[in-house]
């Protein structure tokens, strides 16, 4: 079946024909509240959050890209969520490592069977290291980066998302990338080499 | 080191549109021509696509388990519907709120003026019943004399109020019996204090000089604030006899006739005396209260 009439019958309210949508966006749903919110917990009830806002206003749905529709009620309940953070600032429950004092991520997410564990370690400091620069930009520039670069949206699909003309997406992204770049050149020395911007042996 | 000391953030933004190929023609064209022959600019775009590549190398998270609704775990409406209702209703409530506390001070605005020209009134009336006292008692122009007629008891009985009425009373050349003035009430009484109070200071300069021909008039002395008029000394007055005209003191038709003169016009007020919008504030004040203060609760949730 395809996504509009999927569509059309969680508008009469089947929830078995909605939570196939679900099962098509969820991982691309999850990602970017990740990369948005930073941590897994917070990402998992946004996400939850997001599809049960999604079936309640199913209805005002009126055609488009159903992703971007989706996305966008994701950015704002992630938006909330940050707002609260702010509010209510809670400690990070990762275990902190007793020698070195830095935060132990949990191995479970970041390990990927395809790589060597020397790759692996390499692979988990770069996503570190972007995804704590991420979590350093404003909230509309972080958004923005994040459905470009990192969920590879183009620039319309992302000026839906954001409910922005493209002129913004298109400044907000070219200063996302500057400060982005700026705070990887920063932690650069922590990086494997082969991930340096700075570095000169490279073309 | 950064190295885009000498790009503006224009060039930037043009770098970065034109990584992702949109640029117009026109720009397009522009930006090739510049990298050519400007080295600087082409290591900026080489290293903002490294950066921009860098972000696509990040993994995808996928979702650690499934996001699928059931019944159950779709929340009830009543809460948010619930919320949304304490939002209005503490929202409307203030808006009314405001709206009746400025139709309350336009009121309140327009019936003081309008009790002042009634005040106005009232006094000229006063003057004119009291013309012929005060031609027949040339003295009375003082403002400490007390008409005997004016039994002391009663002043007693209305109270701090009356007292004030009492004392502008003998400002107008005591025409009029005190106890005629004790009927305006609180609010009347207060208004006219502010004016009532010098003439009251006056009165031991007043009393320094009393008449040989006059009974001991009855003095009233400021107290510690201005509405606790009371009478000092009240000379007991000696046991008048005769029919004649006598300074201070009138004769029993002439004081009935000035009460019914006076009394009529300014009892009046105490009808306007209840304020019926500020029963209206308490009730929107507290329909605020209680609405939104549980509505902030559910917020926060």
């Amino acid at each position: 079946m395809d996504e509009a009439a999927l569509i059309q019958q969680s508008k009469y309210g089947d929830l078995d024909a909605f939570n196939r949508l679900v099962l098509a966006y969820q991982d691309q749903t999850y990602n970017l509240a990740f990369r948005l919110l930073g941590e897994d917990a917070s990402a998992q009830d946004a996400t939850q959050i997001a599809f049960i806002n999604a079936y309640q206003a199913i209805k005002s749905f009126r055609g488009g890209s159903f992703r971007a529709w989706i996305l966008r009620i994701l950015t704002n309940v992630c938006y909330d969520e940050l707002r609260r953070q702010k509010r209510k600032p809670t400690e990070d429950l990762n275990p902190v490592d007793t020698d070195t004092g830095e935060e132990m991520e949990d191995p479970a997410w970041l390990s990927d069977d395809s790589l060597s564990p020397a790759e692996n370690v390499e692979q988990q400091e770069l996503e570190k290291a972007i995804q704590n620069c991420l979590s350093g930009l404003p909230e509309e520039f972080r958004t923005v980066i994040v459905l470009v670069d990192v969920q590879g949206m183009d620039y319309q699909e992302a000026s839906k998302v954001v409910r922005s003309p493209l002129g913004t997406i298109r400044s907000r992204l070219a200063r996302a990338r500057q400060r982005i770049q700026d705070c990887l050149q920063n932690v650069g020395e922590l990086l494997p080499e082969k991930y340096r911007l700075n570095d000169e042996s490279r073309p | 080191m950064n190295k885009r000391s000498n790009l503006s953030s224009n060039d930037w933004l043009l770098l970065s549109a034109y990584l992702d190929d949109q640029l117009s023609e026109v720009e397009k064209r522009r930006m090739d021509e510049r990298l050519q022959s400007d080295p600087e600019c082409c290591l900026a775009l080489e290293t903002l696509r490294r950066t921009s590549s860098l972000l696509r190398s990040l993994p995808v998270r996928r979702a650690p388990r499934n996001f699928t609704l059931s019944l159950k775990s779709l929340p009830k409406r009543s809460i948010p519907s619930f919320f949304g209702i304490l939002r209005f209703s503490s929202a409307a409530a203030a808006i009314l709120l405001t709206a009746v506390f400025a139709l309350d001070f336009t009121q309140s605005s327009l019936l003081l003026s309008a009790n002042r020209s009634a005040e106005d009134a009232q006094t000229a009336l006063v003057m004119e019943s009291a013309k012929i006292p005060a031609a027949e008692a040339p003295e009375a122009e003082s403002p400490m004399i007390i008409f005997w007629g004016a039994p002391a008891p009663m002043m007693g009985a209305y109270g701090k109020g009356g007292g004030g009425g009492g004392a502008e009373g003998s400002g107008f050349g005591g025409g009029a019996p005190a106890t005629s003035f004790f009927g305006i009430g609180g609010g009347a009484a207060e208004e006219v204090l502010p004016e009532a109070a010098p003439l009251v200071e006056e009165l031991p300069a007043a009393q320094a000089t009393p008449s040989a021909d006059m009974p001991a008039p009855d003095v009233f002395k400021n107290q510690q604030t201005e509405t606790e008029v009371q009478p000092q000394t009240a000379l007991v007055p000696e046991p008048l006899t005769g029919s004649g005209p006598i300074l201070g003191v009138r004769p029993p038709e002439e004081r009935v006739s000035a009460d019914s003169v006076i009394e009529t016009p300014l009892r009046q007020p105490l009808s306007e005396k209840v304020p019926p919008l500020r029963l209206i504030e308490i009730v929107l004040a507290a329909i605020v209260l209680l609405t939104a203060i549980p509505a902030w609760l559910l917020r926060r949730k």
